[in-house]
């Protein structure tokens, strides 16, 4: 189902209008055709504020990363995290590293 | 054929994203981790290799749907092969090609850039593609008394190519590269009037049509003329005749040498020397259609037979990238006294695009200096005093990003140098 032209303003309030986008021509790329949008947010506090929207507005979402795999429902949010791409933290002695797309991040 | 012949190129994509970065096996740094500019610049999947291939399949079954947002996902590209050359680390797939095919198939059907249209005019009606270019092609050559092919025999022939012959900036490359040839005695000579544009940026924008009209028109002039080697200082002239009308199966015996690899061949003969100094840190940036772009094309004739996974008899060759001019720059560039090279972390295969290609320059040209601007930093973070190029579309760039930005760097292009150390 589209977002209303107030919800997807209430989305675009948070992650700027570069960063949401619901024209068709996009969505080939993501192998569906019926998205309500596709949201690029920045770092956590916005993926936040974004599943915060989407309770609100009663719309699905589903997260993924630079590759993906798999199908998605019609009429979800597509949170792409692409743009989440820094380290936030490298840990020498576990020889483990924290992306900021990761749990807890 | 056309777009149709590559779908089941284009189902193969896995959605992996590996056309977006240097394969993690030859990743030097998560700062220069990017090959692709337009996904690095506009972020949604589709515009990223896979995803132009994902929407042109969509196209294919459900039909041609274009809206300005599709068309700005076509234009926004540079076309500069990266995606092709990072997925074939791995898959056997076709990228380039069918993202070509695309362009071609949205220019047939008529949906074009108006600003890309006005660059094309400006071929049909004067042989360039140097938006207002004023004058004669061959004024650079004015008081030089070089041969005229057309009307006397040399089997050599050095092609200027549009932005050398028509911008007063540039001009340079080409007296440059005459006293090169001069001083190591090479009998060649140039077009004048005759020379036309290679029509390379032409097939780039997808004005397929009017690149074969180009091909036709300089091979028509080159056989006439008896000429055995073309020389040419500009990657996009030197892709088109070497790679792109060996793909139409326009080149014939011609050989196609860029001026590197003819200076590498004049200094291993003994006829060139390069011996002032020239004291000068550089970095050298690849040219995508020398270094990636510029491996020879491989013909295929034979059977696709569908699976799982397509499997050609007799088998496919694809081109990764690999077997560009690579180290013929490099070796003018360490044959100079004085020159220190200082690599860059994205070079060879994996280079970063000047932003210039594919009709970006023309009609997004913020789009194209903000690729520019990434790859002057990238520059710049080596230490060197200057970056040196091999095309003067590449120099023309990254000149306009450096007065814009205040960088200290120098641009130079490779035959500058070696005329100062001659």
């Amino acid at each position: 189902m589209p977002l209303s032209k107030e919800a997807y303003k209430e989305f675009e309030d948070v992650v700027g209008e570069e960063n949401i986008c619901n024209d068709p021509a996009i969505m080939p790329a993501y192998f569906s055709t019926d998205f309500a949008a596709v949201i690029l947010p920045k770092d956590t506090a916005e993926v936040q504020a974004v599943i915060k929207l989407c309770n609100k507005h009663k719309v699905q979402f589903r997260p993924i990363c630079t590759g993906w795999t798999g199908g998605f429902p019609k009429g979800i949010i597509l949170l792409d995290l692409r743009r989440m791409n820094r380290i936030i933290e490298i840990n020498l002695s576990r020889h483990s590293y924290r992306p900021s797309c990761s749990k807890g991040a | 054929m056309g777009l149709e012949q590559y779908q089941g190129d284009m189902e193969m994509c896995c959605r992996c994203s590996a056309c977006k970065f240097i394969p993690m096996q030859k990743v030097k740094g998560f700062q220069y981790a990017n090959v692709c500019p337009s996904i690095a610049r506009y972020n949604y999947h589709a515009y990223s290799g896979g995803g132009r291939l994902n929407i042109a399949v969509s196209m294919l079954k459900n039909g041609f749907n274009y809206t300005d947002k599709l068309l700005d996902i076509v234009y926004n590209c540079q076309m500069c092969g990266a995606c092709g050359v990072s997925c074939n680390y791995a898959m056997d797939m076709e990228v380039l090609e069918p993202i070509s095919e695309f362009r071609i198939k949205c220019v047939e059907d008529g949906k074009t850039s108006p600003t890309l249209d006005k660059v094309i005019d400006g071929l049909r009606k004067q042989g360039t593609m140097v938006p207002g270019a004023k004058g004669k092609r061959a004024a650079w050559a004015e008081g030089l008394n070089l041969k005229d092919v057309t009307k006397e025999k040399a089997k050599v022939y050095y092609h200027a190519g549009c932005l050398t012959s028509y911008d007063k900036d540039y001009q340079k490359l080409a007296k440059d590269t005459v006293k090169i040839l001069q001083k190591a005695g090479v009998d060649f000579g140039i077009g004048y009037e005759n020379e036309t544009c290679c029509g390379g940026r032409a097939f780039q924008m997808g004005y397929k049509e009017d690149f074969l009209n180009q091909a036709k028109k300089n091979m028509d002039m080159l056989k006439k003329a008896g000429v055995e080697t073309l020389v040419t200082g500009c990657a996009d002239g030197y892709q088109a005749f070497k790679v792109l009308y060996d793909k139409y199966k326009l080149k014939g015996n011609l050989e196609v040498l860029h001026i590197t690899e003819y200076i590498t061949r004049l200094v291993k003969e003994g006829k060139l020397k390069l011996n002032k100094k020239v004291n000068l840190n550089v970095t050298y940036h690849d040219p995508c259609r020398l270094g990636r772009l510029g491996e020879p094309w491989v013909h295929w004739e034979g059977k696709k037979i569908p699976g799982d996974r397509f499997v050609f008899d007799p088998p496919k060759e694809y081109r990764r990238g690999t077997k560009g001019i690579y180290e013929p720059p490099r070796d003018v560039l360490k044959s100079i006294p004085g020159v220190k090279l200082t690599e860059m972390t994205r070079i060879k295969e994996y280079s970063w695009c000047c932003g210039a290609g594919g009709g970006v320059n023309e009609s997004n040209p913020e789009f194209a200096k903000w690729a520019a601007r990434e790859r002057i930093e990238e520059a710049g973070s080596t230490g060197a005093e200057a970056i040196v190029t091999a095309c003067p579309w590449c120099e023309k760039t990254f000149n306009e990003v450096i007065r814009e930005s205040g960088s200290n760097l120098k641009v130079y292009d490779i035959v500058e140098l070696v005329e100062k150390a001659i």
